[in-house]
């Protein structure tokens, strides 16, 4: 049953939740047979498919997501640095080379800052309707996933990659950035007005 | 005529299982017919985005059925293929067949 409702709460991110319902049962009943290893990889497999899926069907509305969302998020963040500034909690500018030797308070701070900024983000973009379903802050989810991963490459490419940069990508970005944002979208949707409509049973 | 009566190979495939299963048309069982009658594996999201393309273009219709235990309370979506997407399987095998005609290469490997 806790196998099904976390499927079911992964699934609604990507899918409508009456798709994601039937989906998620699919899944939990092959598991019986197939093991926990290909549960894991199909449950990933088919939110990926969904996800391309729908943005490949409106790929235009997608992207304004996802513009929507580097606005509301930029908005938060900038407001929330700058009057830490004005208040005198943290500088303004913050060289990343510095940031080993910053203060744990101004480490607190900006973590605190960027949580919150994707927490508001998530709560904002997840009262409006998704593309195909699927929760809004997915698109810049998405995006922020893509950049961690493509800041890590060339990090390590380059041979510039240094400890904390890399802890920001592997860790800070999914703690501070994809789950705060996803649980915003989440509880927003959950307390939105139930859009299900056309399902017969 | 639907929007895009066209139908990939993918498609016609999950058509035809969906008929052969009838009534027990869902996720699980389509996945397990075409593994048996083709021989090919499919990967979940495959099925699901194909069986969403298919409804989106009217070939498909789905409905509900009941919440069971062993799918930790969760029900299961029916597909039935309408009069349009027997149509499109109709259309698209005559396609193919126009195209077998005349093959010798073919005839003398099935000779």
């Amino acid at each position: 049953m806790h196998k099904a409702l976390i499927v079911e709460g992964l699934l609604c991110l990507t899918l409508p939740p009456d798709r994601a319902e039937t989906i998620a049962g699919d899944l939990v009943e092959e598991s019986h047979t197939r093991g926990g290893r290909w549960f894991a990889g199909a449950l990933v497999g088919v939110s990926v498919a969904m996800f391309f899926h729908a943005f490949g069907a409106a790929r235009v509305r997608t992207l304004m997501k996802l513009v929507l969302g580097l606005v509301v998020w930029f908005t938060v963040y900038a407001a929330t640095r700058v009057g830490g500034a004005v208040l005198g909690l943290q500088p303004l500018v913050v060289d990343v080379r510095s940031i080993p030797d910053a203060p744990f308070g101004t480490l607190v701070y900006l973590g605190g800052v960027l949580l919150l900024s994707n927490l508001v983000t998530g709560l904002v973009l997840g009262r409006g309707a998704g593309v195909g379903g699927m929760n809004p802050v997915m698109p810049l989810a998405v995006f922020w996933a893509s950049a961690a991963v493509i800041g890590l490459c060339a990090d390590i490419l380059s041979g510039a990659a240094t400890w904390y940069c890399t802890c920001l990508y592997v860790f800070g970005v999914p703690a501070l950035y994809i789950a705060p944002l996803v649980l915003g979208g989440v509880l927003s949707a959950r307390a939105a007005p139930s859009l299900r409509v056309g399902v017969s049973r | 005529m639907s929007r895009n009566a066209y139908l990939g190979e993918f498609e016609q495939i999950v058509l035809l299982a969906i008929m052969r299963l009838g009534d027990d048309a869902y996720g699980v069982a389509i996945r397990d017919e075409i593994q048996k009658r083709t021989g090919r594996s499919t990967a979940p999201g495959a099925l699901y985005t194909t069986l969403d393309r298919l409804e989106q273009k009217g070939l498909v219709v789905s409905r509900l059925g009941e919440p069971t235990p062993e799918r930790g309370g969760r029900a299961k979506r029916y597909y039935s293929v309408s009069a349009e997407g027997i149509e499109a399987v109709e259309r698209a095998q005559r396609c193919y067949q126009s195209l077998l005609d005349g093959l010798q290469i073919l005839r003398k490997k099935h000779a």
